[in-house]
């Protein structure tokens, strides 16, 4: 049993008053997902757990010409299925039905996906390779982030005390000529992955690589870039050249130093991350020439 | 109608479904209190004090006790090594070096951490090739001279210091095999193999309530394998006349070997006597993965003499049982082992030496197919290795081997009900052996591979039942068999509804309870149907005869004359002339009914007695209850670039002499594939450096889950029925041998698709990857 009060705030500003008010003992809940097994595992002992569950506002899926905004309560099960709607989306779709199991997703949100900042996140390294940003509030207003500096570190964000994550933007991109797609490769269904990769490309009239980003996952604290893999491609004629390609899968690769996880040792990382930075790539071609 | 053999629904299925079957952790006593353990962080350490004085003091704390609480007695199955709390020195991570039972189990694990241990690190030991030796660089047990022992092992000219067990098995000749191989153009293989961590990992962990009567009787709840061991176990370890100890069973969630002693069940007792207040203890699952007893793993070194042919004329196997701290329920695995080495081949040479060792890791326990599994992927990898060098086809290698029935095996006993010939062929036409794979697209290749296995069950063993036949025609059947999911249960109410005619509805289990329900070995050792089979049969026979003795002199006929069926007792051959099992009842004044005469309760013994096991060779007539066969065939998928592994296609066909329940046979046959496709695939306990378990959850130790199964459609259940004497009906177990060849078939498959072999198990994506680009480095195969 955990000893703890549990507020239920109905506004934003509500909370972000008892998440100022508590100061370091006040942890956010939404779905519960993660936060139970911090609990339980006693990584987190909050004195205070602000339940999201009732504040409103958070729910909505909204588009418009900059980009598709997803507030932080829409649950993993209702991102299934969302790059057909909006297909801008399509890398986070690759993953949501991934992540854990249909149980799970009922109740984890896309916010707190993010928040937990696992190393492996998938969702964070999908909207990294999609330039999301994120929207906090807190006590002294609204900012916004870029993902890739939110997720600082594993388990460890830039969210200030008594700021909570809003909403996430994922901005907008031509479909003629971009595209993103990301890849995973875990060792049971339901698992986090042993390696992660998202990939975006946009083309030029010409079919060369306007621009590229691969992310990686789960070979160092939050997700990072693979500059080289990107460097190697940027400019250089992508569409049909799987040689290209597969020198951007050694380049990323070359360029992790993962740590080992008891049943996937660091050079069975690296092998991985050559082959998933090649298969995001292909696929997020695949998309964009479509 | 006939109801053995036929698929009656589960007598315990309404309940588990609807939730209202009741397990350890459901039951609640009035003032009950909540146990917690200290334990050990340390490998391998001197204690040198234990200060509990913080921790009686908290509030809510109701007792805490340490070995010095408890009687100075050793404990263990064959060789009493082990206290059931630390005493001087610990063996491994995890183990109980004191415990605390307070009001909520939240107060007990906050006065565990109250408590203070000082101890003194001592070097641990984790390698058992290390451990064996004669000079090993650490010694685990120095009193090991002066430990009470059950069992006597193999003679040695000096015992390396760390060996808890040594068998051998000598038949033949084995250097004149070798040479004759070498001589004519055959072949001398070799390899060494080892199989992984595994644990039982069941949904219920292990847990126990205890409560002690004024009297100064305890009663235990507990899940557990046999009610009997853990009773006497209980009585030894608290130094109480087994008389005192009653132990109950309720339903039980899973077991799989992981649940034949009640050690946390003892230190509930003994908090429970202590505090005065009856005490739960159910551990949690990190607690469950990491420090009960697993499955430890073997090193096995194979030494093969085949004709050119492929005809094997002599095995030599050295093996070396990986134990932990405590030789516990492994003690037997050395020896039983090696029975699969005779049970399925005709080996003109067989030695075998196996040993077993401590090491500072957990220890070693029992766990389907209890060592054959084991050395089933030494074996029929072997096999498949020796077809490819011979260019034999792998099925027909095998036939050409095979025992026949009645022949004398390489360890006397001759084989019976020898099935295997029917197991592989079935097995080989269902995933049409002999038809290659089809090539898929890069990464991807498909392959297929088959391995027989045999599964002993141990003797000697015996198994009570009683039969109180009520006055509604009713039976009541007594038995201290566990059903453990595998559904002991409805077979045994299967039985009973069968001997006497009437339907399953009628027939009333009364379950586990060692104040009531007779003596019952185990639910272990594939050996419940069989041998509780055979004692329900008798005690119904026992029934019948006293019911026509009963009804004679009512019928005016001779007891043998009479028969007994659907709650009717009838002269053979005129039906009509009968009565009802009723009319044997009278009525008593103010009392019910009751029988005319005395009691109607049955009641039989069924026992196995063995030959004696000799250490020194192996050798004997009868060593074993009965011998069980099967074979399983599995088509995978590859990727050479992740190296994961796909099971496309899975066959399962083993020998259950009858079915008593065919989907109960099926279901053995599926849940057994899944569980030995976990092991093959996925499943492996981790550890560090200091000898703690790094991936003690159910998130990290890989349970596949169902999306890791073939598809139902390429799942397939093949049931042999080849009668054993001694069965009832002819039934032989089904419970074990489902997991036995499991791993070595897609071991082999995978060699089949892409020509590398992985030697260790689990068969992991990163070893396959590794042994691909190896492969791919060297230019050719490695097998
Ligand atoms: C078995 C399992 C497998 C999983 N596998 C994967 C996987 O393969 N890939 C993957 O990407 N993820 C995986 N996950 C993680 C899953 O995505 C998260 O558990 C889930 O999305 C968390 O959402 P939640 O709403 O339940 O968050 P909670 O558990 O409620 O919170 C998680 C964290 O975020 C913080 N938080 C939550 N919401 C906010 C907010 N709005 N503002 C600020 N902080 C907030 C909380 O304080 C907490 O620290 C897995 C989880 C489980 C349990």
């Amino acid at each position: 049993m955990i000893d703890c009060h549990y507020l239920e705030p109905t506004s934003v500003s509500e909370a972000c008053t008892l998440l100022a008010e508590h100061g370091d003992g006040a942890k956010v809940v939404a779905g519960g997902q993660s936060m139970a097994i911090l609990l339980r595992n006693g990584l987190s002992q909050p004195s205070h757990l602000i339940s999201i569950q009732h504040v409103t506002g958070l729910e909505d899926i909204n588009a418009s010409n900059e980009g598709v905004t997803i507030g932080a309560k829409v649950t993993l099960n209702r991102l299934s299925g969302i790059g057909e709607t909006h297909p801008t989306l399509r890398a986070l779709d690759d993953v949501v039905s991934d992540v854990a199991d249909q149980q799970i997703r009922n109740f984890a949100t896309l916010g707190g996906a993010i928040c937990e900042a696992h190393p492996a996140s998938d969702i964070t390294v999908a909207l990294s390779a999609l330039h999301a940003t994120v929207k906090l509030a807190g006590a002294n207003g609204e900012r916004t982030v870029p993902i890739c500096d939110f997720v600082t570190g594993a388990f460890a964000t830039a969210a200030g005390p008594g700021e909570l994550l809003t909403e996430v933007v994922v901005p907008s991109f031509d479909l003629a000529s971009a595209a993103a797609a990301h890849r995973r490769f875990a060792l049971r269904a339901g698992d986090y992955p042993v390696v992660g990769v998202g990939a975006f490309v946009s083309l030029d009239g010409s079919g060369n690589c306007e621009d590229v980003r691969v992310v990686i996952g789960n070979c160092s604290g939050a997700p990072a870039h693979a500059q080289e893999a990107e460097a190697r491609l940027r400019g250089n004629s992508i569409v049909g050249n799987n040689g290209a390609l597969a020198e951007a899968g050694e380049l990323a690769a070359a360029h992790v130093s993962p740590a080992d996880d008891p049943m996937a040792p660091s050079e069975y990382k690296i092998d991985l991350v050559s082959v998933l930075t090649r298969e995001a790539l292909e696929e997020a071609i695949a998309r964009a020439t479509a | 109608m006939a109801v053995v053999g036929t698929s009656t629904k589960r007598i315990d299925g309404i309940e588990k479904v609807t939730g209202t079957a009741e397990f350890t952790t459901d039951i609640v006593l009035p003032r009950m209190i909540h146990a917690k353990l200290k334990r050990s962080p340390y490998a391998h350490a001197k204690i040198l004090g234990i200060d509990t004085s913080k921790a009686e003091q908290m509030p809510g704390v109701r007792a805490v006790i340490t070995a010095a609480d408890l009687p100075d007695v050793r404990l263990g199955v064959l060789t009493l090594d082990e206290h059931l709390l630390a005493h001087d020195k610990t063996r491994l991570v995890g183990e109980p070096v004191a415990a605390v039972a307070a009001d909520t189990p939240e107060i007990a694990r906050a006065a565990c951490e109250q408590i203070e241990v000082q101890y003194e690190e001592l070097p641990p030991l984790f390698d058992p090739e290390e451990a064996i030796r004669l000079d090993p660089p650490v010694v685990l047990h120095e009193e090991y001279e002066e430990y009470e022992k059950l069992l006597e092992i193999a003679d040695m000219d000096e015992r390396p210091p760390n060996l808890w067990q040594a068998y051998r098995i000598r038949h033949g000749d084995m250097d004149a095999a070798f040479k004759k191989a070498e001589d004519e153009g055959g072949h001398v293989i070799e390899n060494r193999y080892a199989t992984g961590y595994v644990h039982t990992a069941c949904m219920e962990p292990h847990g126990a309530v205890a409560q002690w009567s004024s009297d100064g009787s305890l009663t235990l709840w507990a899940g557990g394998q046999s009610p009997y061991i853990a009773r006497d176990g209980l009585a030894k370890a608290l130094d109480l006349s087994p008389s005192k100890v009653r132990v109950i069973v309720p339903f039980v969630g899973g077991a799989f070997g992981g649940k034949l002693t009640v050690k946390e069940g003892a230190i509930a007792a003994a908090l429970a006597r202590k505090a005065r207040r009856p005490v739960k203890i159910i551990l949690t699952r990190a607690e469950d993965l990491s420090a009960t007893a697993a499955r430890t793993p073997f090193i096995f070194d194979i030494k093969d003499a085949v004709t050119k042919d492929g005809i094997l004329i002599g095995r030599k196997v050295t093996s070396i049982l990986w134990g932990g701290g405590y030789s516990g329920e492994g003690i037997l695995k050395p020896i039983f082992s090696t029975h699969l080495y005779p049970g399925s081949y005709r080996l003109a040479a067989l030695w075998v030496d196996s040993y077993g060792v401590y090491t500072n890791r957990v220890s070693g326990g029992a766990l389907r197919g209890y060592g054959c599994a084991e050395s089933a992927w030494a074996v029929e990898t072997q096999m498949d290795i020796i077809a490819r060098k011979c260019d034999i086809d792998a099925v027909e290698l095998r036939i050409n081997n095979l025992l026949t029935e009645g022949e004398r095996t390489a360890i006397t006993m001759p084989a019976h009900a020898f099935s295997a010939h029917e197991c592989l062929t079935k097995c080989a036409d269902a995933i049409e052996w002999g038809t290659p794979s089809e090539s898929l697209e890069s990464p991807w290749y498909r392959g297929k591979g088959i391995a027989l296995g045999n599964k002993y069950s141990f003797a000697p063993t015996a198994s009570s039942t009683e039969l109180k036949v009520h006055e509604d025609a009713s039976c009541e059947l007594r038995t201290s068999a566990v059903d453990l999911g595998q559904g002991a249960y409805t077979i045994l109410t299967q039985i009973v509804a069968d001997e006497f005619g009437i339907e399953i509805d009628q027939v009333k289990l009364v379950t586990p309870d060692t104040a009531i329900t007779p003596f019952d070995h185990v639910a272990g050792s594939s050996r419940q149907t069989f041998h509780t089979g055979n004692a329900t049969r008798m005690a119904c026979d026992d029934a019948k005869s006293q019911i026509r003795t009963l009804a004679a002199p009512k019928l005016e006929a001779d007891p043998d004359d009479l028969d007994v069926s659907g709650g009717r007792i009838f002269v053979k051959g005129s039906p009509e002339q009968s009565i009802e099992v009723e009319d044997l009842f009278v009525v008593e004044m103010l009392a019910g009914k009751r029988p005319a005469d005395v009691e109607v309760i049955g009641k039989a013994t069924w026992e196995v007695t063995a030959s004696p096991h000799d250490p020194n060779t192996g050798q004997g007539e009868e060593p074993m209850a009965y011998m069980g066969h099967g074979a399983q065939a599995a088509e995978v998928e590859v990727n050479v670039e992740t190296g994961q592994v796909r099971i496309r296609k899975f066959v399962s066909a083993i020998d259950v002499g009858k079915a008593m329940n065919p989907q109960g046979v099926e279901m053995q046959n599926y849940g057994g594939g899944c569980m030995g496709i976990g092991i093959a695939l996925h499943e492996d306990m981790c550890f560090d450096a200091n000898g703690e378990m790094t991936n003690a959850s159910l998130m990290d130790y890989k349970i596949p889950s169902i999306v890791e199964m073939p598809l139902n459609e390429y799942m397939e259940s093949i049931i042999v029925e080849v009668p054993h004497q001694h069965g009832p009906y002819g039934a032989k177990g089904a419970g074990e041998i489902v997991v036995v060849p499991t791993s070595p078939a897609i071991g082999n498959a995978i060699y089949d698709a892409i020509g590398v072999r992985i030697w260790d198990q689990p068969l992991t994506p990163e070893k396959v990857l590794k042994a691909w680009k190896e492969k791919k480095a060297s230019g050719n195969g490695s097998g």
